[in-house]
């Protein structure tokens, strides 16, 4: 059935006929580097463009690194779920990747201050688990909404909420760990 | 409160740092994509995709263009079901109050087939001999009819009127008339048929097997005269007819 859903306004169809034909190698260079498979590559990208359909209208401007990341987005989820199907590997729990440690509110909020240090926290976010960082990112940056983001990524509402909740505690974890990291080095320096 | 509104504050705080976090990794996943496509560039991209998606914008295409149709054919239904409507509301007005019009109608729905003739029917009588019924208005009579033949009876069906007039061996003439709205039907297989004018009025003469039928029309009423007569007779006496009571 997916296959019938078209687009039936000039001006999204426009867009994504550019966007198509600004990113359809990157796209399938992602598919190919999870499926290492021709076939299963181009089944990847179609699943994706057909997705990507459906929120062409949010996107306004396809260079931007905004377009990037929902490109990559999908293309990455679609080509795991593909993975997946094919090696019968059910989703499971996901979000079981490390222990999470419950922090007081009044610790954290002492070392959220450091906001200059955002980008070492993307990228050791995405380091631990990249599902973390893209959630956070869907959520708070790109300001999708559960459902929204529940069809992106192909999985349940429930899962939504579990993993943004654990994404947000591994970044919590993740800034008292810098904190402490700070905090020791400050000793050491006799400060 | 004071909690709440604490609590809150940093919920708030969170979001934000939340949503840096969110754009700094989408600036580190830009640069990562700039990446990928330089790894991209030589990438040999399969044919079928590229025919894959341009199937899809024709699709897409012939969708819209359908979808354009189909909202243009409803448009137009309804512009067509409005002026239907009104024509038909125009015609009839103008085919029941214009005699002009009615006449030209009549004659267009009368004009029937091989085997049938629409046609309408009318008496005349010494109309003091015959007994007219006191609510007859505006109704015709024939001031000539053959000889041999007297008023017998009056027959009358809704609007249909019929006069009935009989010699002595039993033998009897019918004149009906109706108003123009009612329609009717004559056996006219094998029968020959002459376009004759009656006081002005155009109308058929059928004959078979010595039948003779007579049928014509005014601005009002349709007539029709059948019996076994002459064919002169026959015209003379509808060319008698009158209206009476008017």
């Amino acid at each position: 059935m997916i296959f019938l859903m078209v687009i039936e306004n000039i001006e999204e169809r426009n867009k994504l006929e550019d966007l198509y034909v600004r990113y359809h190698k990157e796209m399938y260079y992602i598919a190919m580097s999870i499926l290492n498979n021709t076939h299963d590559a181009q089944d990847a990208v179609q699943t994706s463009i057909l997705k990507c359909a459906d929120y062409v209208e949010k996107i306004e401007d396809i260079y931007c690194n905004k377009t990037k990341n929902l490109i990559v987005t999908i293309v990455k989820n679609t080509a795991i779920d593909i993975y997946r199907h094919k090696k019968k590997h059910p989703h499971g729990n996901l979000e079981n990747f490390m222990e999470l440690s419950t922090y007081s509110s009044q610790f954290t909020d002492d070392i959220i201050i450091r906001l200059s240090e955002g980008s070492y926290y993307a990228e050791r976010l995405a380091e631990v688990k990249p599902e973390y960082a893209e959630i956070l990112t869907l959520r708070y940056y790109e300001e999708f909404n559960d459902m929204e983001i529940s069809q992106l990524l192909n999985i349940s509402h429930e899962n939504v909420r579990t993993r943004l909740s654990r994404a947000k505690a591994v970044l919590k974890k993740l800034l008292v760990e810098k904190w402490e990291e700070l905090e020791l080095e400050r000793k050491e320096d006799g400060l | 409160m004071n909690h709440k509104d604490g609590s809150d504050e940093h919920e708030q705080m969170m979001e934000s740092f939340y949503r840096y976090i969110g754009y700094q990794h989408i600036k580190n996943v830009g640069k990562e994509f700039d990446e990928i496509s330089e790894l991209a560039k030589d990438i040999e991209y399969p044919k079928e995709l590229d025919s894959w998606f341009n199937d899809y914008l024709e699709k897409s295409k012939k969708a819209e263009m359908r979808n354009k149709r189909i909202i243009f054919i409803k448009r137009l239904a309804k512009r067509v079901a409005m002026v239907t409507l009104v024509l038909g509301i125009g015609l009839t007005v103008m085919t029941f109050s214009v005699d002009a019009f009615r006449i030209k109608f009549l004659n267009l729905v009368t004009d029937v087939t091989q085997r049938y003739t629409g046609f309408q029917v009318v008496e005349i009588e010494d109309h003091e001999a015959i007994n007219i019924p006191a609510d007859w208005n505006n109704y015709y009579l024939l001031d000539y009819v053959t000889n041999g033949y007297s008023f017998d009876r009056i027959q009358e069906f809704g609007e249909n009127k019929i006069v009935f007039y009989q010699n002595s061996q039993g033998d009897e003439i019918q004149f009906s008339q109706f108003p123009n709205n009612n329609s009717f039907q004559v056996d006219t297989e094998n029968a020959v048929t002459t376009e004759i004018i009656i006081n002005g009025n155009k109308g058929t003469l059928v004959e078979k097997n010595g039948l003779l039928t007579l049928i014509w029309y005014n601005a009002n009423h349709a007539f029709y005269l059948m019996g076994n007569i002459d064919k002169e007779e026959i015209i003379k006496m509808a060319e008698s007819f009158n209206v009476k009571n008017e």
